[in-house]
Formats: structure tokens, sequence, C-alpha cells
């Protein structure tokens, strides 16, 4: 197993053993689906097909959403110590980097995916190739924002620079 | 014998504040060689350092023949270490813990399994391989974290405080592992404890105070160095022991019916006390320990670092 996939499988398991996350993220999307789909709607009058351009902006709301929270991933590593083991491994920095980003942008592809069959069932009217290419676009713009926690601070903290002096 | 780690004229600077200041010294291969310091002497930096987590500021550090600023991910690969902190994934098992370490260290798939076991097996931890480790005990977690450090089979080990919190029989088991790690795997141990008692097993210590290093010698010698023999004596009559002492112009202080006087060496005091064997009824000898040498080198204040 690479680095990367080991990376990338460790954030998926760590991810769908907490629960709450899970939970939270779906239900986050449920929300927004009907809040935006139905009690919208009647404001979208004068479109074809309004339910269309609701719903595919709460998939991408989903995504960016569920993609910026994972990449605090990267900071829970950093407070619980563990970016020290590998930060120590033979593993270049852009391997890390990278095995963050894709686990973030795969969990989040896979939320608007969820999202969008949801989507589907509530009245968003889509063909094969649009599917496809809404998938696409999840997975680029999911990858845009993951990396968003991985501008950390140089590490590990500098210390002071001037220490307190003895009384 | 080859030296595996050479350090030279190292210094590191965090703006005007210098934490380690021109230290030299080499760690021999397979030997267990014990870094100690005050609080806030610089052990850390220097440990991190070899880590290659932190930039030197001046100076050369190489081990196993390469360069720790240069040749990074060669250096990592021949390195073990287990932090003062706690690293493991606490929702992970501890076999994931392991397994994890195994792919970035790119241990071959078909030893992986077998290394895990041994590892757990030193440790004593099999039974709970299949534990979360957010949900075992202190010691365990510890024990886990050392387990982990060796499972890609390091050329050197480093352990940064590795018993602190521990109680008396986890230290003592962990002080196991790594001697029988050494013995086995003719690894080289590089530590850094509080626990002077602990220091004892290695075969040569390097004290740092200041960011400098004020005493590099065997645990023997420095003892030898540094120390005397402490000899408390319950006598009868105490007078003509006194007069004995005092004509060899050795001080003494004493308590009741006991005296209590320091030599340097053993045998001297086997002169005094085989004179006056008929009025002792008890007596003590106490060899120098690693803590005397240690509160002698570095002094009695606590330290604010």
């Amino acid at each position: 197993m690479s680095p990367i996939t080991a990376i990338v499988q460790r954030n998926l398991l760590n991810y769908v053993r907490s629960k709450g996350r899970v939970f939270g993220a779906l239900f986050m999307s449920m929300f927004m689906l009907v809040m935006f789909s139905f009690l919208m709607k009647s404001s979208m009058s004068g479109l074809d097909a309004p339910m269309n351009y609701l719903i595919s902006g709460v998939i991408i709301m989903s995504v960016f959403q569920v993609s910026v929270n994972n990449s605090s991933d990267i900071l829970t590593d950093i407070s619980s110590g563990y970016m020290k083991e590998v930060l120590v491994a033979p593993i270049a920095r852009a391997q890390i980097s990278m095995g963050h980003i894709l686990s973030g942008a795969v969990i989040a592809t896979l939320q608007g995916v969820v999202t969008m069959i949801c989507g589907i069932v509530l009245g968003l009217r889509v063909g094969v190739l649009q599917i496809l290419l809404l998938a696409a676009v999840m997975l680029v713009s999911a990858m845009a924002s993951a990396p968003s926690a991985c501008f950390w601070r140089q590490f590990p903290a500098t210390p002071p620079l001037s220490r307190p002096s003895a009384p | 014998m080859k030296a595996i780690i050479q350090v030279e004229h190292f210094s590191k600077k965090y703006g005007d504040f210098t934490a380690v200041d021109d230290i030299s010294f080499t760690v021999d291969e397979g030997s267990i060689f014990a870094f100690l310091g005050p609080n806030g002497a610089g052990k850390s930096t220097t440990i991190n350092t070899l880590c290659t987590i932190l930039d030197k500021t001046e100076g050369t550090l190489t081990i196993n023949g390469h360069d720790v600023s240069r040749d990074r991910s060669l250096v990592r690969k021949d390195i073990g270490i287990v932090f003062q902190d706690s690293t493991l994934d606490a929702q992970m098992t501890v076999e994931e813990n392991l397994k994890y370490h195994c792919s970035f260290y790119k241990v071959p798939k078909n030893e992986v399994r077998e290394r895990i076991d041994f590892a757990l097996d030193l440790v004593e931890l099999t039974q709970w391989r299949r534990a979360a480790v957010g949900s075992l005990s202190g010691g365990m977690k510890r024990r886990a974290e050392i387990a982990r450090g060796l499972v890609h089979n390091p050329k050197v080990l480093f352990l940064d405080e590795p018993t602190t919190g521990l109680d008396p029989q986890t230290r003592a088991n962990v002080w196991e592992y790594i001697q029988r790690l050494q013995r086995q795997k003719n690894m080289t141990i590089f530590l850094t404890t509080h626990y002077m008692d602990e220091a004892e097993v290695c075969s040569q210590a390097v004290i740092i105070d200041h960011g400098k290093i004020v005493a590099h010698d065997t645990p023997e010698n420095l003892k030898h160095q540094y120390t005397g023999t402490e000899v408390d004596v319950v006598c009868t009559r105490t007078e003509p022991l006194e007069t004995a002492l005092r004509e060899r112009e050795v001080s003494y202080r004493k308590d009741g019916s006991k005296l209590v006087f320091h030599t340097k060496e053993a045998p001297a005091a086997l002169e005094i006390l085989s004179a006056h064997r008929g009025e002792i009824t008890d007596f003590e000898v106490k060899n120098g320990t690693l803590n005397e040498v240690f509160l002698a080198i570095t002094g009695k204040e606590i330290r604010e670092g």
C-alpha cells in the first residue's frame, strides 16, 4: 500500500467510524434539500425547471461544506500528535497533503452523490450524461476546497522568542 | 566500534534564545545512549533535530552516514521515534496504527503481519491488538507506541522520556523490552529520561545543561568522579570512632548513636570500620547514584524552562 493510499484509507475509516459526523453531514444535506427546494420553489416563478437550479445548488453546497469540514482532519491530527508520526515517516510532504485532499474529496463527492439521488427523488430532472458531469464537477470542486486546512503553520510551532524573565 | 550518530558543533537558536550551544558527541552502533538534563536544557531540541523535524542553526549531524538536514528521507527510514507525548491515532485499533505505520515505511507486504506480531508480542499487547487505542490505559498506549516505533526495524530508536507517567511495574517492563531489543537486534537506543536509575543501563551518558554538554562518560565513571560513598554507622560508643574520623580529617555528622560520613571509595571506609568493629552494632554503605551525579552537575534549583 502506497503512503497516499494508506492516508486515504485511514481517513475514510476514521470518517465512517465517527457516526456523528456521517449523520450530521447527511442531516444537513437533507435539511438544505427540503428548505431550498420546497420552501423556495414559489419564489422561482418564471423558470422552466426551478427544481433543477435549486437542487444542483444544494448539491454543490453540500459538497463544499463536507469537504471544508473534513479538511479539519489535518488540524485534528496536528493537535492529537498523530501528524508528528506522519511527518517523521519517510513520506514527502506533498504525499501527505495529497492523501488528505483525496480523502476529503472522496467523502465530499460521495455525499454529493447521495444528495443528488435524493434530489432526483424530489424532482431533479437530469439525464445520464448530466449525472456524470455533475459527479465530475463535484469531484473537482471538492478537491479544490479540501486542502483549505493544508495551509497549516510550519511544524512544529516556533517557541516564543522571548522567555518570561525570572522574578 | 562504529559510530552511528555523529553530532559536530551543533547549535540551535530560536530568535535570540540559544537552546543548544555548540555540542558535539558520537553514539556507537548497538549501544544504549542516555541524553540527560533538566527541563529546558535542550534535550528535545536535539532529538527533534536528529529526527528531521527541526532545522539546525549550525553544525553537522549525521545518522548512519546520512546528513539529517540534506538526506531527510534516508535518515527517516533508519530511525524510529517514541515521542514525549502520545502520537497514536486514538480512533484506530492498535493493529491498525501499526499497519499504517508499516505502509508509511514501505515494509514489504509479506513481512507486515509477522513484524506486527513480533512487536506486539514483545510489549505484551497481543490480546489488545483489536482494541481502539483511545480505550487503552496510559501504560498500554506507551507500549503500543514503542511497538510502533520498532516495527519497521529502525537502526536507531529514539525514546524521548518513554517512561514518564508510568507505574513502577510498567516502567520496569518497558526497560526490559528496550534492553531485550538492543541485545536481539543490535539496535542503537538514544534515550532521554528524568529517572536517573533508568539511565544506569546505558553504556554512555551525556548530561546537558543550558544547551551545553557538561559531562560525557560511562555511568560508572560519572559516579566515580562526582559522588563518594556514604557510610552510616550505629555504635554503642561513638567517641572512639569520632576520634578516628577526626584524625583522618573526615567530616562527619552525629545523629544520636549514629555517625554519618563520606569517603571517596568504599575500601577506605572498610579500614575505619574494621578497626572499630567491637563498638559497631549496625552499618550501611551507600554507593553514589546517577541521581546524585545529576544533582552535583546541574545544581538543585528548579528550572523554569
